[in-house]
């Protein structure tokens, strides 16, 4: 037998574990069919952290995360953005499809009391939690990440990207730019499965 | 009738808030004062001089009376869900050396079915007073000085029938009245010690040596003399006023009289069947000063464990300006609650109960500012489309005119024949036989709201430092003239700093600025 035919037989071998079959994972659809069909669960992950890093306000964050907002306060949760970089604009995200009673804005004046907020509004069964932090330690990372298990809602971190350099407990990271007038997604990190590639908002 | 009383050997300490076994709170007559609480290991009724050379250490508080009725009726109000009438007394036993009495009874004859047997009935009561840390002895007896008595003498075992009474109390020591010492003595000289001796006396003959009065209370004791008593009723409004044993500077000694607070008034607002919707809370500072704050709750409700979550966050978020001396909280506005009982099968109410309950301790903490819910106005400028709906009160704020109501900004909009609208815009394209502006007059259901938008607002405009080229159409924004903030400008989508940025060159200035962007 020659090496290459060993190698070739390999993957195909039942006791081989492949990272890609791993337990099914329970997930919201992002809305966004592309990015949908390469997620392990088939969107964003349900009782757990992912994030989102992107260079500032403007590149398609919001878009990206619309659809799953429109469904969740549609559906009658809660939906809270924690310590926005902007106001979000209410005709904008009406006309998106968010019912906006269940939309909460929260605007507290330290790092720590944005965390502080996020979790409780986790903890709470929040639909949704989106929170921008720029500066986070580890332990207050596993801390959201529990609160997301806790009340198994969405919890949607936005960061800087130089944050891609440090480690995290986010069971998804996506890094999302616009180059030449096109938002485009890196997903850095899927638990479950192996990072697929890029992907274009909107396709 | 079956009356359950609950002697407080310790009310005179608690209702200062000493809890410190070294804190002894003394009464006094002329030079001549003793203690009347428990601790440390001396006895009651011990003087002053002789508890200081035994225990050096400790701290002596003269009685204050008026917070220790206070503490008895809330203490009384607390427990008025367990039976009716409720009833209390602090019965005060002037001799040096002897402690005041102070009881609470309760008629549970009534109530037994209702908790399950007495011994259910003691469990929750016990388990209430643990909460609340008030130290007390049970006596449950057929008549209420009976109760009184054997509570006072520690004997928790109750007394259900009135064949039993009379055996019982035969066997309790004539030292147990609360009849003026001299009198005790006297019993005591002549050789009667226990309340069997005292029953099998003539009866003319006591009435004449001790008086009418002690012959009608070992009636009362036995049941043969009617007893009548004036119940209490809870208050229309609840006022308590929480007096500390020093000046507390640090959060964490306010928190075992607020978690009292909170759970009196919970068990208020279970007696007036009613939920509370704001309460107003009140520190005491030296030299008159007075701090003062009003937490708002989402709905009407009564757990007191929310209310002292709210409490604790509030006071979390601002240190306290000044030691705090007493504590005085008011809950007037007051509302029926959303029973949660009806869904059997739905966590619905649950959640949103949890969710509500977050969002007030989010309110008590970061201030009523720092939330909000958008909304959305009908009003061309945009920085009007958006309003911040106050979460605590339901009502909306505009952004810069307070008083503007939701339909006072008319959408106004001119079609200027130089600058026609962009593609894609919903005005773009007026319907056949709609056409702008006439449709709005025929009362056609036109909205700002269906015009693309960006997500992201600024708060306010910053100047755009590049002057945008080659740039499509405007969006003309012509609106305001009526009401002082006048807005002309033209709106561009633009690609700037690789981010879709919303820009509009004002008219007035002909300067540009950025307002937004399309996330």
């Amino acid at each position: 037998m020659n090496p290459g035919a060993a190698t070739l037989a390999v993957p195909s071998d039942p006791r081989l574990w492949r990272g890609s079959a791993a337990a099914a994972l329970r997930a919201e659809a992002t809305g966004h069919a592309a990015l949908d069909a390469v997620l392990p669960g088939g969107g964003w992950p349900l009782g757990a952290l992912s994030e989102i890093l992107h260079p500032h306000p403007g590149v398609g964050e919001l878009t990206l995360v619309l659809p799953l907002l429109a469904r969740l306060t549609g559906a009658g949760h809660h939906a809270a953005f924690v310590a926005p970089p902007c106001r979000p604009h209410a005709p904008a995200l009406a006309a998106a499809g968010v019912h906006l009673p269940q939309l909460l804005v929260v605007e507290p004046a330290s790092d720590a009391e944005r965390l502080w907020a996020g979790e409780q509004l986790l903890h709470a069964g929040a639909g949704a939690v989106l929170l921008w932090c720029a500066s986070i330690a580890t332990t207050a990372l596993r801390r959201l990440q529990l609160a997301a298990e806790r009340g198994g809602g969405v919890a949607l971190l936005f960061r800087p990207p130089a944050a891609e350099r440090e480690h995290s407990v986010a069971a998804l990271r996506l890094r999302i730019a616009r180059h030449a007038g096109a938002t485009q997604i890196d997903v850095l990190k899927c638990r479950g499965a192996r990072p697929p590639g890029r992907y274009a908002l909107g396709q | 009738m079956l009356w359950l009383c609950l002697h407080l050997p310790q009310l005179p300490a608690e209702a200062q808030g000493l809890h410190d076994p070294l804190d002894a709170v003394t009464d006094s007559r002329g030079a001549r004062r003793w203690l009347i609480t428990a601790g440390a290991g001396l006895p009651v009724g011990l003087a002053l001089g002789d508890a200081l050379a035994r225990c050096p250490a400790l701290r002596a508080h003269p009685r204050k009376p008026a917070a220790e009725r206070a503490a008895l009726r809330a203490l009384a109000q607390g427990l008025y869900r367990y039976g009716s009438p409720v009833a209390t007394e602090i019965r005060e036993l002037p001799e040096p050396g002897r402690a005041p009495r102070a009881c609470v009874w309760i008629e549970i004859g009534a109530s037994l079915r209702l908790f399950g047997g007495i011994e259910s009935l003691c469990a929750r009561l016990r388990a209430d007073l643990a909460g609340l840390q008030q130290s007390a002895q049970l006596g449950i007896a057929p008549t209420r000085t009976a109760a009184a008595l054997l509570a006072c003498a520690g004997i928790a075992e109750p007394v259900l029938a009135s064949e039993d009474l009379r055996a019982r109390l035969e066997q309790l020591p004539v030292s147990l009245l609360a009849w003026p010492q001299a009198q005790l003595d006297a019993l005591h000289g002549v050789g009667l010690r226990r309340l069997g001796d005292l029953f099998a006396l003539p009866r003319a003959g006591f009435a004449r040596r001790f008086g009418a009065e002690a012959l009608l209370e070992l009636d009362r004791l036995r049941g043969l003399a009617p007893d009548p008593v004036r119940g209490l009723t809870p208050p229309p409004q609840f006022r308590r006023r929480f007096d500390l044993a020093g000046e507390v500077e640090q959060l964490e000694g306010l928190l075992f009289p607020l978690r009292r607070i909170s759970m009196e008034l919970q068990a208020w607002l279970r007696a007036r069947d009613t939920g509370l919707r704001s309460l107003e809370l009140c520190c005491e500072h030296g030299r008159r000063r007075r701090s003062a704050f009003t937490l708002r709750f989402l709905s009407a409700h009564r757990d007191g464990n929310r209310i002292f979550d709210a409490l604790r966050e509030r006071l979390n978020r601002a240190p306290l300006s000044a030691p705090v001396r007493a504590l005085l909280l008011r809950a007037d506005d007051l509302g029926p609650v959303a029973s949660g009982q009806a869904e059997l099968f739905d966590g619905d109410v649950q959640r949103q109960l949890q969710w509500n309950e977050t969002v007030e301790r989010l309110l008590a903490r970061l201030g009523e500012s720092a939330l909000w819910t958008p909304t959305a106005v009908e009003d061309h400028r945009p920085e009007r489309a958006c309003a911040r709906h106050d979460v605590c009160s339901g009502r909306a704020e505009h952004p810069r005119s307070r008083h503007a109501g939701h339909r006072s900004a008319q959408p106004i909009l001119r079609a200027h024949p130089g600058h026609p609208w962009p593609d894609g815009n919903a005005l773009s394209s007026p319907r056949p036989g709609h056409p702008w502006p006439g449709a709005r007059d025929r009362g056609d259901t036109w909205s700002p709201s269906t015009i693309p938008r960006p997500l992201w607002l600024l708060p306010q405009p910053q100047p755009l430092p590049i002057v945008p080229t080659g740039i499509g159409e405007p969006e003309r924004i012509e609106s305001g003239w009526w009401d002082g903030a006048d807005a002309r400008r033209d709106y561009h989508t633009i690609e700037w700093q690789n981010a879709c940025a919303w820009v509009f060159r004002d008219h007035a200035s002909n300067r540009w600025y950025l307002h937004g962007w399309w996330a």
